[in-house]
């Protein structure tokens, strides 16, 4: 039995809660982390856990400053300033992987969120609820990508009696947009400076973290233009913690550097990392998170292997240390997620052509207004170019919400319209 | 009455050849598509059919204006993600289509950045009604809609129905305001007094359908306030105030008039409803929200607190934009003014 189904139904007690709540376990398993010895091509995946460990060990520690924050709230913003940036998204996504989210989502509907909301959204809302969470300091929201997590962190600000900060974010990318956010982002860091002091150095090195893990990102993403693929999407889209959540901290840049070694390898000796791979499958939008089937089936079992996500994508440039709030407000800026759909349109084809991409797979995340919304954009698209596309309709943390049977027959369906254009 | 006034209204405006401009939300300053020489115009499409252009768990009024086609130019927020994709998606038709940048802060920052919005929505109508808009132009709409807000306020006070109030604001919400004053001048004669036994608040975002208002008649109670961005909140509690830029104070009015769900700041929404409660005296309140609309769906905790803090009895319905009332309703809302 492996340890996530051996701690999964555990959790529930509050005898159990105790421990997830004190920074003592996150330390110990750190040290047990350090003993294990894994294999040449999996030495990413031990400083990815010791990552999230030691962000837990910190957030409930509580050394440093909480902030929490949304996805694509650049995490940086925080480690520059001194603060421990905390995605209640993210953590909801690690409970969906250990088995704990039925629970959290449960609670939250005892409270009257609805079961329409989205389920990233309603576990961390169930984890507030249940006090498990590292409290916050202090919550950053920015207001690009979606509705609902704006309006969860204001709730969570007012769970917990802390202050909210929301950012606006412009919806058009360009020079006003900029300098307007730039200025917006400068004002924030005064406005939190009496709680996060950031200094010149702090800034400096976390400039110096964010621009060293964009190249070696930016390699990783060149060689998974490799045939046969030197990365299975099923991982790839689990460690995009690493880049939401740890950009610019140290081990990020350890993380993709090992990481791209290892492709490298991979890439060298011809070793592909699905058994037999006829099908190079884009996958937008995120995986589901709970135990499944689907990604075996599709990645190991059925010949498709996901080249790439496009949560994966580096669309910014490098951060300028001379203009640290400019580089940033761009940053946000050049989000093709944010912004008039065309862009994500774009984004996508780009993706397909550079891949050499086979087929087109979005999941559907229920709750997700902003991702769903595309669906017909993107059929419209690809439909144009004859490129196969299926729309699959799931939830990334609710297992509840979640047809396997269903969803696996119309993989397999999918995956044979494919077959005459099998690589 | 009201229904004939609103067929003839459409009729007059069809013969004068107006460019009407379509809305999708109250935040949208009227006064500047006036301006232009243009007649704004509320986008309040039929029910939604089935295409398949945004998935079944999206809003139905998000549903029904992305397949609502009508050759009018239409003006988009963003204020949900619902009507950010049907404007992708309506852009992606080739439709005449323009999206604001609507912040949800109300803070002076926030305030320049809607200022230089609405300059490049100016900028946008410009183009097609072939008239730039000027500040004398602006004073001069701004003017004739602080008239019509007056008059709809008086009409309300001085005890108007709830359900013929609602009509007469469907009809502002669909005409030029000349035409609007016109109207309200005649009613203001020959209004209508409802007796009612139970005061209801009504509240949610967008209103999807008013036969509740009729429903709430039928059970001897009335709705105190629509607190809608189709009802009561579109058009009253916008000032103007005077000696600034106009296109900063319309982008000032706008943004602090009453706040709908999906601005931020609880506690300004929270002073704002509670004043609603102290003003309004109701007894209950009813939230009525559009399934798959987040921002309604995230108001019903709040909405339980705050309820249940003065010992309100609150009720929450789901419905479809123009779906209806069922039947299920009926009994639901009978149970709960027995409680009132």
């Amino acid at each position: 039995m492996s340890f996530k189904r051996y701690i999964g139904p555990k959790v529930q007690s509050a005898r159990w809660q105790k421990y997830i709540i004190s920074p003592y376990p996150y330390l110990f398993l750190e040290k047990v982390a350090r003993l294990w010895r894994p294999g040449k091509l999996t030495r990413h995946v031990r400083i990815s856990v010791q990552c999230g460990l030691r962000l837990l060990r910190l957030a409930y520690g509580r050394s440093r400053p909480v902030v929490w924050t949304n996805v694509y709230t650049p995490p940086e913003l925080i480690w520059a300033m001194g603060g421990i940036p905390l995605m209640p998204e993210v953590i909801a996504a690690v409970a969906a992987d250990l088995g704990w989210s039925n629970n959290f989502l449960q609670s939250a509907e005892g409270t009257w969120y609805s079961t329409d909301l989205c389920s990233f959204h309603r576990c961390a809302l169930g984890m507030a609820v249940a006090r498990v969470l590292p409290r916050p300091d202090v919550i950053v929201a920015t207001s690009h990508l979606c509705d609902g997590a704006v309006k969860f962190l204001e709730m969570a600000g007012r769970m917990y009696g802390c202050p909210y900060y929301l950012l606006h974010i412009p919806y058009r990318d360009d020079n006003y947009s900029r300098s307007w956010l730039a200025g917006e982002l400068a004002a924030l860091s005064q406005e939190l400076k009496p709680l996060l002091p950031s200094s010149e150095r702090e800034i400096s090195l976390v400039a110096g973290n964010v621009n060293s893990a964009r190249e070696q990102m930016l390699a990783v993403n060149e060689l998974r233009r490799n045939v046969p693929a030197p990365w299975r999407g099923d991982e790839a889209l689990g460690r995009v913690v690493m880049f939401l959540n740890m950009l610019g901290a140290r081990e990020t840049v350890d993380f993709y550097r090992t990481l791209r070694q290892e492709l490298e390898y991979r890439v060298k000796k011809g070793l592909p990392v699905a058994p037999e791979q006829k099908y190079r499958l884009l996958w937008l939008h995120f995986k589901p998170f709970y135990a499944n089937s689907l990604m075996d089936l599709l990645e190991c079992k059925r010949g498709g292997v996901i080249a790439f996500e496009e949560v994966n994508a580096v669309t910014w440039d490098r951060l300028s240390l001379e203009d640290w709030w400019g580089s940033m407000a761009a940053r946000i800026l050049t989000n093709p997620l944010w912004g008039p759909g065309e862009r994500r349109v774009d984004l996508a084809m780009k993706l397909v052509c550079e891949y050499k991409i086979d087929g087109v797979i979005h999941f559907s995340h229920w709750g997700c207004r902003q991702s769903t919304g595309m669906v017909s954009l993107f059929r419209e698209a690809f439909g144009r170019e004859k490129i196969p596309f299926l729309n699959l309709e799931g939830d990334c943390v609710d297992p509840r919400n979640f047809m396997e049977g269903q969803s696996a027959t119309r993989v397999e369906s999918f995956l044979e319209i494919l077959e005459p254009k099998g690589v | 009455m009201i229904r004939n006034m609103v067929s003839s209204m459409g009729a007059v405006l069809e013969e004068k050849k107006s460019i009407f401009v379509d809305l999708s939300c109250s935040y949208v300053p009227v006064e500047i598509i006036h301006a232009a020489g243009l007649v704004p115009r509320r986008l309040l499409p039929p029910a939604p059919k089935e295409t398949g252009l945004l998935p079944h768990n999206s809003c139905s009024y998000a549903r029904a204006c992305v397949e609502h086609y009508n050759p009018a130019p239409v003006v988009f927020t963003v204020c949900c993600d619902g009507l950010r994709r049907c404007y992708d998606v309506r852009k992606s038709r080739g439709d005449n289509v323009f999206i604001l940048d609507l912040p949800r802060q109300v803070t002076s920052t926030c305030i320049q950045h809607y200022r230089e919005e609405l300059l490049r929505f100016a900028q946008w109508l410009a183009v097609f009604s072939g008239r730039p808009v000027c500040e004398t132009s602006l004073e001069r709409s701004m003017a004739l809609y602080r008239d019509l807000r007056l008059r709809l306020k008086e009409l309300q006070n001085a005890g108007c129905s709830p359900v013929g109030f609602n009509e007469l604001v469907q009809i502002t919400l669909a005409s030029a305001p000349e035409d609007s004053r016109l109207l309200l001048e005649g009613i203001h004669k020959t209004r209508e007094i409802s007796v009612e036994t139970g005061s209801v608040l009504l509240t949610g975002a967008i209103l999807p359908d008013a036969g509740i208002l009729r429903v709430l008649e039928e059970n001897n109670a009335a709705a105190v306030v629509a607190d809608f961005c189709i009802g009561d909140r579109y058009w009253l509690e916008i000032e103007y105030p005077a000696g600034e830029d106009r296109w900063l104070t319309l982008a000032r009015a706008y943004l602090e008039k009453p706040p709908c769900p999906r601005m931020a700041g609880f506690s300004r929404r929270f002073s704002y409803l509670r004043g609603l409660l102290d003003r309004t005296g109701a007894h209950g309140v009813i939230l009525y929200g559009v399934k798959f609309c987040d921002h309604s769906l995230y108001d019903v905790p709040l909405w339980r607190s705050l309820c249940s803090e003065r010992g309100i009895p609150f009720l929450y319905l789901e419905g479809e934009y123009r779906g209806g009332i069922p039947a299920q309703f009926h009994t639901r809302i009978q149970a709960f003014l027995e409680t009132i």
